[in-house]
């Protein structure tokens, strides 16, 4: 194995690892402990990088070799670019033109913009249901009827009351019971992972080579 | 002959009607949400044990409250939801705060992300602004708290050196409110208002490690996840997605209506006065209501209730169609059961 | 003139909002403009917010107020983070892409030993915990719901007798189901799978229906702002 490609990087997990564990669980050690967690977001800061190197790359390709994506690719170069420069200068400031027009383009173009390609699910999901969801065996009707239960009992008013009730009791018990289930497994599994990652055994985050 | 067979197929009615063609599915979905939302229709909806916990909670720091005045319990929400889920978690921030606001509760609010912080900044000093409260004593909004995980683990002493300054760039040391109300032995309750597993952090950081109490107020979609946390007593209470929500908000409105009237109207009208609009910083809030903000502010306190009503219309419409669906599989599934016997037979 | 100022940037989000719903009937020009000005947006929030909120609150300051109390070994051990960040750079091109797995390497190791104590408190202990008990201290077997229930026979004293019981067998079938889903022919195992089965589709149609309703309530967030609040922002300032 390479030393500077796998070993090291490697051993840094080894390490950090092992110190985020001691620093969790030895009191003693609290004011070293909120200096890591203080000394973390620094890596996070910079990960934006990323996001804008694979965009970078994706786009500047589509650029040279797709004649007829070329606007979008473009538009997309012009808007991250148009809100990076405002938003540098006008983030920090307390008023002025660079501000308003920064707080402009967050809740009058990014909020809504986000907002409104999540809320395209909701069609997605019915049209999914629609044509997905067919009763085959006994098990399967379960689903249906207890996600049918549910969905009425959370509108239930005046006469549907008794389908509130038996979705209370569907979330109550059943619902508890099978999430609990998972959680502990899941729980379980997040903790043998962890340990095998600060062992060194788990190593697929470093990637290929 | 084949393609013949394929296209009598095609044009038997159970096929048909399992396979209706997407666009008229999303017109029936827009149809059945829009009506009623434009027909302001209402629908009461029944108040659930998870959410009667959280304002039982709430209730009882304000009883403590009373009974202990120099040892008042604060409240630290962590607003922990973005632009995404505003739809769902907006009434709950709202409710919430108009709850605090409203039994005089101090308040500590930070976010863990950017695009959050805009979000916090507007929502907390809209509903301050109805009630006179007074940033830096009666609340206060720290800003960016990233990561989140450090700042859960610095508040068991002290979360003023972590935050430096508030949003505003307000030193720490100088809101008065922080002296009191800057660790957990000060916070009666956490409450995460959030759309992403943020949750699950405050659970594992502030209640698994420090004993801290928290509830939540959370999408559905987190929610189904978070029931056996509720269950458990991890979770003080839940309240959970557009429901909840329109509960918390029937609650809080009925104890408004208790505290200050069955008017709301003139009493934001007159709530700020050439005499007493001096005394409120406008840097947060333009200490004057006009009639379309007060019109907004009357919309605002059944944001989650008008939605209630076309969440009725869109469940009903998907349950219709999926036993739609479901009818022409069944006969689809039939007549090829019959095909084969025939065949068989011959 | 002051009514378009006021108007204008609401009138955008709406605009905006209708043309990522004409995706809805099939994908066209106007879909792909307003997503990839999304796509530019975000990643360029993402770019300022880095630098503002992050790098020079969580960099610059601490190594200034490091340096000015003399503390040399804690700024250097800040700049030595802000160079492990710089790393990510080297992702632009693939031959140095490698260099890369240094802060992953850091992340990934530090919150992995972090997160090993707090998930077993959160996720298991306390969990098996409400499994015995409730959070009122009583057993979830509890014998006095059923002796309340013998004495007093009705639908509400059996609901709450059977449900601790109910939850018990539940969380163990559960756990039996997936901790032993390869292929076994323990009595107890294959006795197991059908009740498992039914706990799991009862559950997953709970959490579906809730998910339903979370999608629908995004929707009807969209519509609340564009049939009702940005009418009520015109007539406002249109009607005075």
């Amino acid at each position: 194995m390479n030393f500077w490609k796998r070993r090291l990087p490697l051993a840094l997990t080894v390490i950090y690892g092992l110190l985020g564990f001691t620093l969790q669980i030895v009191p003693a050690f609290k004011g070293f402990l909120d200096i890591q967690n203080m000394w973390m977001p620094i890596i996070f800061g910079f990960s934006i990088i990323i996001g804008v190197a694979s965009l970078t790359k994706y786009h500047a390709t589509k650029i040279r070799r797709e004649p007829e994506e070329r606007l979008f690719s473009i538009i997309t170069f012009a808007s991250l670019i148009l809100m990076a420069v405002v938003g540098l200068i006008g983030m920090p400031q307390q008023a002025g033109f660079f501000k308003s027009f920064y707080q402009n383009l967050f809740n009058y173009v990014y909020v809504p913009l986000q907002a409104t390609i999540f809320s395209l699910l909701a069609f997605y999901i019915t049209s999914a249901a629609y044509r997905a969801f067919k009763v085959s065996e006994w098990i399967s009707t379960l689903l249906l009827v207890s996600g049918f239960i549910v969905m009425l009992g959370r509108v239930a008013f005046g006469p549907f009351m008794i389908f509130g009730e038996l979705s209370e009791w569907i979330m109550a018990v059943p619902t508890v019971a099978a999430m609990r289930g998972l959680m502990i497994g899941i729980g379980l599994g997040i903790m043998a992972t962890a340990i095998k990652i600060i062992l060194g055994i788990e190593r697929s985050y470093l990637g290929g080579e | 002959m084949a393609e013949n067979k394929e296209q009598k197929q095609k044009d038997k009615w159970y096929v048909q009607i399992m396979s209706i063609k997407k666009p008229y599915v999303y017109l029936g979905m827009f149809l059945v949400v829009i009506i009623p939302f434009l027909a302001n229709l209402k629908i009461k909806t029944y108040e659930t044990d998870l959410v009667k916990e959280v304002y039982q909670k709430v209730e009882k720091i304000h009883e403590y409250n009373l009974n202990h005045p120099d040892k008042k319990k604060g409240v630290l929400i962590g607003f922990d939801y973005g632009p995404s889920t505003t739809p769902e978690c907006d009434p709950i921030a709202y409710s919430v705060f108009r709850h605090l606001f409203l039994r005089d509760i101090p308040i500590v609010v930070w976010a863990p992300y950017g695009p959050y912080l805009e979000l916090a900044d507007s929502r907390l000093n809209r509903i301050a602004k109805e009630y006179k409260a007074n940033y830096g004593k009666d609340y206060v909004f720290m800003g960016l708290a990233y990561p989140a995980t450090a700042y859960m683990v610095s508040t068991s002493s002290d979360l003023r050196p972590v935050f430096n300054t508030d949003y505003y760039g307000n030193d720490v040391y100088d809101l008065k409110i922080l002296d009191r109300f800057n660790n957990y032995d000060n916070f009666g309750l956490v409450i995460t208002i959030s759309g992403t597993a943020m949750p699950e952090y405050w659970l594992r950081y502030a209640n698994s490690l420090y004993n801290q109490e928290v509830s939540v107020g959370t999408t559905a979609v987190n929610a189904a996840k978070f029931y056996p946390y509720a269950n458990s007593g991890q979770f003080t209470g839940m309240i959970a997605g557009l429901k909840g929500a329109a509960e918390y908000e029937q609650k809080v409105t009925r104890l408004e209506k208790e505290l200050i009237g069955k008017d709301i109207k003139p009493y934001l009208r007159n709530l700020y006065t050439e005499k007493n609009r001096s005394k409120f910083n406008k840097e947060y809030f333009n200490p004057k209501f006009n009639e379309g903000e007060i019109r907004t502010a009357m919309l605002r306190r059944h944001q989650a209730g008008r939605g209630m009503s076309s969440q009725f219309g869109a469940h009903i419409y998907v349950i219709i169609l999926i036993i739609i669906g479901n009818i022409g599989y069944f006969f689809k599934r039939k007549a090829e059961k019959d095909r084969t016997k025939r065949r068989r037979g011959v | 003139m002051e009514a378009i100022s006021i108007l204008f940037w609401p009138t955008i989000a709406v605009l905006l909002s209708v043309a990522i719903y004409t995706f809805l009937w099939k994908d066209n020009m106007v879909y792909k403009i307003a997503e990839h000005i999304f796509m530019g947006v975000s990643v360029g929030y993402s770019i300022a917010y880095s630098y503002h909120k992050i790098l020079i609150p969580k960099l610059w300051v601490p190594v200034k107020r490091f340096l000015s109390q003399g503390n040399y070994i804690l700024a250097i051990y800040f700049i030595f983070g802000g160079l492990i960040g710089l790393l990510y750079i080297s992702r632009f091109t693939d031959k140095t892409s490698w260099l890369s797995r240094y802060p992953i390497a850091i992340t990934v190791g530090f919150y992995a030993g972090f997160r090993i104590v707090p998930v077993w408190m959160t996720m298991v202990s306390k969990q098996l915990n409400a499994t015995i008990k409730d959070p009122t201290g009583s057993p979830l077997l509890n014998g006095k719901l059923f002796e309340a229930f013998f004495n007093n026979p009705t639908w509400g004293n059996f609901i709450h007798a059977i449900n601790g019981p109910l939850i018990v067998v539940g969380v163990l079938l559960v756990l039996i189901y997936f901790f032993f889903s390869f292929s076994n022919d323990n009595f107890v195992v294959k006795i197991s799978r059908k009740p498992a089965l039914v706990i799991l589709m009862l559950g997953f149609g709970g959490a579906f229906g809730y998910t339903f309703m979370a999608r629908i309530s995004l929707f009807i967030g969209r519509m609340n702002f564009i049939f009702s609040e940005w009418p009520e922002l015109i007539k406002s300032t249109l009607g005075g």
